[in-house]
């Protein structure tokens, strides 16, 4: 379908007529042409406000039965924003493989699998969280390395549809929230010796399920989508906490030095982390204190650095410091980020 | 002709609110929106307790999902729009068209938290529905069946009996009329 015959279909489009396919290859060329997005949203406007001819105040009972509901359904509330970011991170992922078409499955992603060993992938992991955090067997197959419960379930779901993938997937996630839920103070991944605080499992999960869903999206032509302000700072918290112990990990610890990374951006901050484990804890507090180097960074560019989908030498970072080894410092910083994305 | 528009501010704060799960600010966008939402839906769907549902689930969605929305890419009123008429012609073409019921007893728009933004949106309506009965017959037919009637612009070719271009050119017509209809009224910023 070229240019043109998409333009045509824009005003079908914000009239809900075209054909599904159609619908889909819309919004493919929406998201590379914001000239056309910009005339969909007028024609999308003018779509909207026939209906506003129609005004017409329903039955009074549909509110209070709305409410029930809507209080029903409330699994939120103002302190569990690690729970809101999962459920928002699953949601658009289910979102995107609803869209999916037959065709999209076989696109190679930024991590080497194809689109649909991506989603078994993540069903392999989600399924194994699922298993630690409820202390049960891990379901499909035994294993719990990563590679190898991938590689296991790949193999097991090589003939399914992928609706059942997203199924299993869809289960462990609905576990794992309820697990969450439950409200115990800590859990077990089985691929890491350590208890993890319950919000850094859900963090963590939150993180690599946005990351593949953009991995989905990158590797499909359609626009990238990064988490609000709050839920960035979210992960972005988790990453910095985190850093010394990925200094340690990844044979890069600096005894006695502290950096000051600075997120910019929505969502962003200022944190202050010692370089090496055992000392003061990571605090996030702006502040004029003495450190060994500062690195101001786009909290997005941050998150992609700390999933490994961006190197440290293509990341744009400004770095300072009282000597020559604040650049060292930055590179040792910016090797660590990504230490959890190669475990 | 000026108009002092609903803030984004607001819909934003909203947003929020809903993010972090408060009731009130649910109910405060129904009562802004549901007539709305709900008028439109049963124009399109003509069943009173599926039009109910719809319009609950429409909501819900918002409850379950505000992140969805995003303010900077157009006003909650046109997002509600979108997604209650998406909402109902999928009802429509599953459930197939069904005969018209009547949907008398029921008042026009009532109470509402921004009175002002109420009012301006009736007599943005009233422009809409002038603009609609100006359009040349065919454009107004071909937009009906697609917008109240659930047609793909396939059906509506066939309907109507004109090729499927022509009938995607008159939609687009129709739509870019009503929208230069918005903007002569300087509504462009409601989108």
């Amino acid at each position: 379908m070229n240019d043109a015959t998409v333009d045509d279909l824009l005003a079908a489009y914000a009239l809900n007529a075209c054909e599904p396919s159609e619908a889909l290859q819309v919004e493919r060329y929406l998201a590379e042409h914001p000239a056309a997005a910009a005339e969909l949203a007028k024609l999308s406007t003018a779509a909207a406000w026939i209906g506003a001819t129609e005004a017409l105040t329903p039955p009074p009972r549909l509110r209070d039965d709305l409410l029930a509901v809507a209080r029903a359904r409330n699994t939120r509330s103002a302190s569990d924003d690690a729970l809101e970011l999962f459920r928002d991170q699953t949601d658009q992922l289910d979102a995107l493989v609803g869209r999916l078409r037959a065709d999209d499955l076989s696109a190679p992603t930024a991590n080497g699998l194809s689109v649909r060993d991506l989603l078994v992938h993540l069903a392999a992991m989600e399924t194994m969280v699922a298993a630690g955090v409820r202390h049960t067997d891990p379901a499909i197959v035994p294993s719990v390395d990563i590679e190898g419960r991938t590689a296991a379930f790949i193999e097991v779901f090589a003939l399914r549809p992928l609706d059942e993938v997203r199924s299993v997937w869809r289960r462990a996630v609905e576990e794992i929230a309820d697990w969450a839920v439950g409200g115990e103070a800590e859990g077990h991944v089985p691929w890491l010796p350590v208890a993890l605080p319950r919000d850094t499992i859900i963090v963590i999960r939150s993180f690599e399920t946005w990351i593949h869903a953009d991995d989905i999206r990158r590797a499909l032509g359609l626009e990238l989508e990064s988490p609000r302000p709050a839920h960035l700072h979210r992960m972005a918290n988790f990453s910095m906490q985190s850093l010394p112990a990925w200094l340690e990990v990844s044979g890069r610890p600096h005894p006695g030095r502290a950096a000051r990374i600075v997120l910019t951006g929505a969502g962003g901050g200022s944190w202050l982390v010692p370089l090496a484990l055992g000392e003061a804890n990571v605090a996030e507090a702006a502040g004029v204190e003495s450190v060994d180097v500062v690195l101001e960074v786009d909290i997005v560019d941050w998150c992609h650095r700390v999933a490994e989908r961006i190197s440290p030498d293509a990341i744009a970072v400004r770095v300072a410091g009282p000597t020559d080894l604040a650049g060292d410092l930055a590179v040792d910083i910016l090797e660590a980020a990504s230490t959890l994305a190669t475990l | 002709m000026t108009i002092e528009l609903p803030s984004l501010d607001w819909e934003r704060c909203t947003r929020e609110r809903l993010m972090a799960g408060n009731e009130a600010a649910l109910g405060e966008c129904y009562d802004q929106y549901a007539s709305f939402v709900y008028g439109l839906i049963l124009r399109v769907v003509r069943d009173p307790k599926a039009a109910e549902d719809i319009t609950q689930d429409v909501f819900l969605c918002l409850w379950e999902k505000p992140a969805v929305f995003d303010p900077a890419k157009g006003a909650l009123r046109t997002w509600l729009g979108t997604l209650a008429h998406r909402r109902a012609v999928d009802h429509v073409r599953r459930e197939e068209a069904r005969r018209r019921r009547d949907a008398a007893v029921l008042t026009r728009v009532t109470r509402t938290p921004d009175v002002d933004e109420m009012a301006l949106a009736l007599v943005t309506a009233e422009r809409v529905r002038e603009a609609l009965a100006d359009l040349p017959g065919e454009q107004r037919e071909a937009v009906e069946l697609a917008y109240f009637e659930g047609k793909t612009y396939r059906e509506v070719a066939v309907v109507m009996g004109i090729p499927e271009g022509t009938a995607k050119s008159r939609l687009r017509l129709a739509l870019r009329r009503i929208a230069v209809t918005l903007e002569a009224e300087d509504l462009r910023q409601w989108a």
